[in-house]
């Protein structure tokens, strides 16, 4: 066997073992995968270690002035404040690939549940109120992308309510009323 | 003596480590036995809020307690009511917020032997409509109306909290065309944002605020003279002012429209086109709804509702839940008016929880002129004759509402 031979068997292998790898890690250590649900394309799931909540997140693209539907699947904590974390991690991370209603830099600070008020606490970053580019529908669309997805997916969620760097606003920057909690409104949805 | 020493005095120490345990027991017994007993005859002061705001057809007084009270309600002439609260030994807090009211002229203290509490006043005679206690904030509230004849005085009204709301009601409501107050004469734009609020800025630096000022000057302009009536404006110069400052000043002004101007901008570089707003408490709740009726019309409390503080707050604050119904038709007429103008498709009004319009206490709209966020719309947003032609279809359907309003009276 000349050496060509034995660097493509080494070469092979090696390729072989990485693709292994990867397909292993996205199989069982990630907690969400996409489902193009729309035009048939189903993906089936495989991992039964772990619970897996399928939840469906609005977002908002330029095709529509509504909000359109993708499916997720996410791992089910068995704590719940746990899992809206989880869900608005697949949120955060996935709205950039259609439109994030948000400025770049804006980020999600801390979650709370308020179970006897059925009410989730966004609190986000400063970033948020300083560099929203925000008219009516901007405002519109960032608020109900959180409360309308939340709220659709947990049913036991009636309301949320937005802070940003810890305190209460009156508005995001001049239209709707942030002071009290928010209800959905699919108006906005595409279902 | 200290109250330290006092209980010490008191209570006959022992000597012996059990008798000392005993001792401090009873001591801390003692502490609580003492704060239960200043508490009860209400060494705190009862802090009371007094909100008005003037509704179409009524006023409304709001005494809002941090704790209840028991009260009693009495009239020395048609343009008084005074509030004598029970076992504040005189500490009594007041509050008071008059802004919203052009009936009620002021708050004062009042004595009455025993009693401490205060009068409101007001700038005419009035009769009190209904009389009803909320909760969760406690709540006492008197809905109040000028009086128009003399023949309707009602003298010393005596209530009481004991569980029951009181159903002391003088005419009943009159229909919806009759509270109104008269045809409209007063109309209020409010050109958003300015100052240091530059509002939302297009790709090409465009400000909403001085497209604002500009559209709500030129619309000022055209209804003056084309139907002779008063405009107010929130503003007319490039200032900031504050959202309730807005409506406040709408409120004060006893306007009976309320035209918020603004421009739109979202993070959808494609979004374009008019977009009018009002409030709707479908918007926020369906079964809020629910409880704006019963807020607004009952004469039995709240029984039934749920123990709700942020629902309740919503209703509270919406001066606007009365006009609901005109407000849609206002935002209808003038969404129409500017999708002839901008060829746009009628995507229908559209309803969110605004801040500026939830204390209005008229038919308000928000009125977004078209997208700065959108490249081809903020060219357009550029050009002065463009925007004259923005206050004209805004005018075109404020004209056929105030037409249609007016002509109810006919």
């Amino acid at each position: 066997m000349n050496k060509k031979v034995i660097y493509t068997l080494i070469s092979l292998a090696v390729i072989f073992f990485i693709t292994s790898l990867i397909i292993y890690l996205s199989s069982s250590g990630t907690f969400k995968r996409a489902i193009e649900d729309k035009k048939g394309k189903t993906e089936t799931v495989t991992d039964s270690e772990k619970d897996i909540e399928k939840v469906k997140i609005f977002f908002l693209t330029e095709r529509s002035y509504l909000f359109t539907p993708r499916v997720y699947e996410i791992e089910k904590p068995e704590d719940r404040l746990e899992l809206y974390k989880s869900f608005l991690s697949v949120m955060l991370e996935e709205a950039p690939k259609f439109i994030a209603p948000y400025p770049e830099e804006t980020k999600l600070q801390s979650v709370f549940y308020i179970a006897d008020k059925q009410m989730i606490v966004l609190d986000f970053n400063e970033e948020l109120i300083i560099r929203f580019k925000g008219g009516s529908r901007g405002e519109i669309e960032f608020i109900y992308f959180f409360v309308n997805n939340l709220c659709y997916n947990f049913p036991e969620v009636k309301k949320v309510k937005i802070l940003v760097a810890g305190n209460e606003y009156k508005t995001l920057s001049g239209h709707l009323d942030l002071e009290t909690p928010f209800r959905p409104n699919y108006k906005y949805f595409r279902r | 003596m200290s109250v330290d020493t006092l209980i010490e005095s008191l209570l006959d120490a022992g000597s012996t480590p059990a008798a000392s345990i005993y001792m401090k027991q009873m001591k801390k017994f003692s502490y609580f036995l003492i704060y239960f007993l200043l508490v009860s005859i209400r060494i705190f002061p009862l802090t009371i809020n007094i909100r008005t705001f003037d509704h179409e057809g009524f006023t409304r007084i709001v005494f809002e307690g941090d704790s209840d009270f028991s009260y009693t309600a009495k009239r020395d002439s048609g343009k008084d009511l005074a509030l004598f609260i029970r076992d504040t030994s005189g500490r009594l807090i007041i509050n008071s917020d008059l802004s919203n009211s052009s009936l009620i002229k002021r708050v004062d203290n009042v004595s009455d032997g025993l009693e401490t509490g205060f009068r409101v006043t007001a700038s005419g005679n009035f009769d009190i409509i209904k009389n009803f206690i909320l909760r969760a904030p406690f709540r006492v509230v008197f809905d109040i109306r000028r009086r128009e004849t003399e023949s309707s005085i009602t003298k010393d009204l005596q209530n009481s909290n004991n569980g029951e709301s009181s159903n002391k009601t003088l005419p009943n409501p009159v229909s919806d065309k009759k509270q109104r107050r008269s045809t409209i004469d007063v109309v209020c734009i409010d050109p958003g944002h300015g100052g240091s609020d530059l509002g939302a800025v297009g790709p090409g630096n465009t400000n909403e605020k001085d497209i604002t000022l500009k559209v709500g000057k030129k619309l000022k302009m055209i209804i003056e003279r084309e139907l002779g009536i008063r405009v107010v404006m929130t503003r007319d110069s490039d200032v900031e002012i504050a959202l309730d400052s807005r409506v406040a000043k709408a409120n004060n002004q006893n306007a009976q429209l309320f035209l918020s101007i603004h421009v739109n901008s979202s993070y959808r570089k494609s979004a374009r086109g008019p977009e009018t707003y009002f409030v709707s408490l479908k918007a926020t709740d369906k079964i809020s709804s629910q409880l704006a009726m019963k807020e607004n019309n009952s004469f039995n409390g709240m029984d039934g509702i749920p123990e709700d503080d942020d629902l309740k707050m919503i209703l509270w604050s919406m001066a606007q839940t009365e006009f609901i119904r005109e407000s849609s038709k206002l935002a209808d007429y003038i969404q129409n008016e500017l999708n002839i103008l901008m060829n746009t498709k009628n995507r229908g009004v559209k309803q969110a929880p605004f801040r500026v319009l939830m204390r209005a206490s008229m038919p308000a709209v928000l009125i977004e002129i078209a997208f700065v966020s959108n490249k081809y719309e903020e060219s357009k947003l550029k050009n002065d004759s463009f925007l004259s032609e923005v206050a004209q279809s805004i005018y075109n359907g404020v004209s056929k509402f105030i037409y249609d309003y007016n002509s109810t009276f006919k």
